[in-house]
């Protein structure tokens, strides 16, 4: 088919769309849903450990490890939003802070395993902190993904860890309230399912983009 | 590049999203030489360039809803026609590499069962399939296109560039096999 036919075939189909939704709009879409699966999660955790406690200690370490898995999935959910956007390439600083604020909580954390005032455990205070991150992340991983794929989702690889991290970091910041654990258990069951729920999620969403 | 070009193509992919045909076919005919050009500065095969305007004027046509009229048309357009351009090198040599692949494989192939493919180049034999059966496999299986990318380009069903694909890959193989002889 040469270039002619393909612009008059695309011109007959052509049909008027409704342009995408607002920044704004698309975030406050995530935030709702993702706020509401977080407070899910800590009623099933309050639920099944009634002696639950927030798990805040006194210490500045334990802050800044917070505020960096808070701010993870707000910046890797905004840069998958507006990254899948045409356009916005110059946004890109976006997709990589995501993934630089990550690190650094994963960093915090392997620091941990060697401070002696962690009991140097895997097993934490929940049991089942893997298994409430990856079922529950599954809802906002799902509307997240729904939402880029009604943009342009033409950089897959970048997008589903964007998704990842801003569908399933939330419930890891969830856990780090409540789960009174220490830096291998926090690797091992808040953190590594993250990880393979980013190939999960790679190779899934290939299939339905 | 003037601003006054870009300004004119935004306002006229503004039209083309509230269903403006007119609109929509100046736009398109005069992004073709554009993006042909973007093609060719970018990316050094000079005959994939042409599969890249196409595939850009597809992907164009389904992110077209993406467009904000606000803002300037050309960084939304190059990113399009880039991520369609990386596509078409990344296919490329991946082609390149299987056949690299399949030479090594086939000097190493001694066993009987290994005879019928020795010498043969899958682009050799897809020249011997009739065309309506070689251009989806070329489209689908060469520059992964999707089937209903492929369906659009070939004006074409899903079904039917389906259907077309597995009876071709089945006369390829028969060919192969020595079964027939074109």
């Amino acid at each position: 088919m040469n270039n002619a036919d393909l612009i008059q075939q695309l011109v007959k189909d052509l049909k008027p769309v409704r342009t995408l939704a607002p920044l704004w709009q698309r975030v406050s879409l995530y935030l709702l849903a993702t706020i509401g699966v977080a407070l899910i999660e800590m009623f099933v955790i309050a639920k099944i450990h009634p002696e639950v406690y927030l798990a805040f200690r006194n210490s500045p370490m334990f802050l800044i490890e917070t505020l960096l898995i808070l701010g993870t999935p707000v910046i890797a959910a905004v840069g998958a939003l507006v990254l899948s956007v045409p356009g916005n390439e110059n946004k890109q600083w976006l997709q990589y802070s995501a993934v630089a604020v990550f690190l650094l909580f994963i960093g915090m954390n392997l620091y941990n395993i060697f401070d002696p005032i962690f009991p140097n455990s895997i097993k934490g205070h929940n049991d089942y902190c893997m298994l409430d991150i990856i079922s529950l992340g599954f809802i906002p991983a799902i509307l997240l993904f729904l939402i880029v794929r009604k943009a342009a989702p033409l950089n897959w690889k970048w997008l589903s860890g964007l998704i990842t991290l801003g569908a399933y970091a939330p419930l890891v910041a969830v856990q780090q309230v409540t789960c009174m654990a220490s830096g291998p258990h926090v690797l091992l069951a808040h953190i590594t399912p993250v990880l393979l729920m980013s190939v999960a999620i790679y190779y899934l969403g290939r299939k339905f983009i | 590049m003037s601003e006054t070009e870009d300004s004119n193509w935004g306002q006229l992919m503004t039209l083309a999203q509230q269903g403006d045909t007119q609109a929509y076919n100046r736009l398109l005919s005069s992004l073709v030489p554009y993006i042909r050009n973007f093609c060719i500065k970018k990316v050094s095969y000079l005959n994939i360039a042409e599969d890249v305007v196409q595939e850009s004027l597809i992907s164009l046509h389904k992110y077209r809803h993406t467009y904000d009229g606000s803002k300037p048309f050309k960084p939304w357009l190059h990113t399009i026609v880039k991520c369609k351009a990386i596509d078409a090198v990344r296919s490329r040599h991946r082609v390149i590499s299987n056949e690299l692949q399949n030479e090594d494989g086939l000097s190493q192939m001694s066993a009987p069962e290994h005879k019928v493919t020795e010498g043969m180049d899958v682009l050799e034999l897809l020249k011997k399939i009739p065309e309506e059966f070689r251009t989806p496999i070329e489209l689908m299986k060469l520059q992964s296109l999707s089937v209903d990318d492929v369906a659009t380009k070939l004006q074409l069903s899903p079904s039917a560039v389906k259907m077309r694909v597995h009876r071709g890959l089945k006369l390829l193989k028969e060919i192969a096999e020595g079964n027939i002889y074109e």
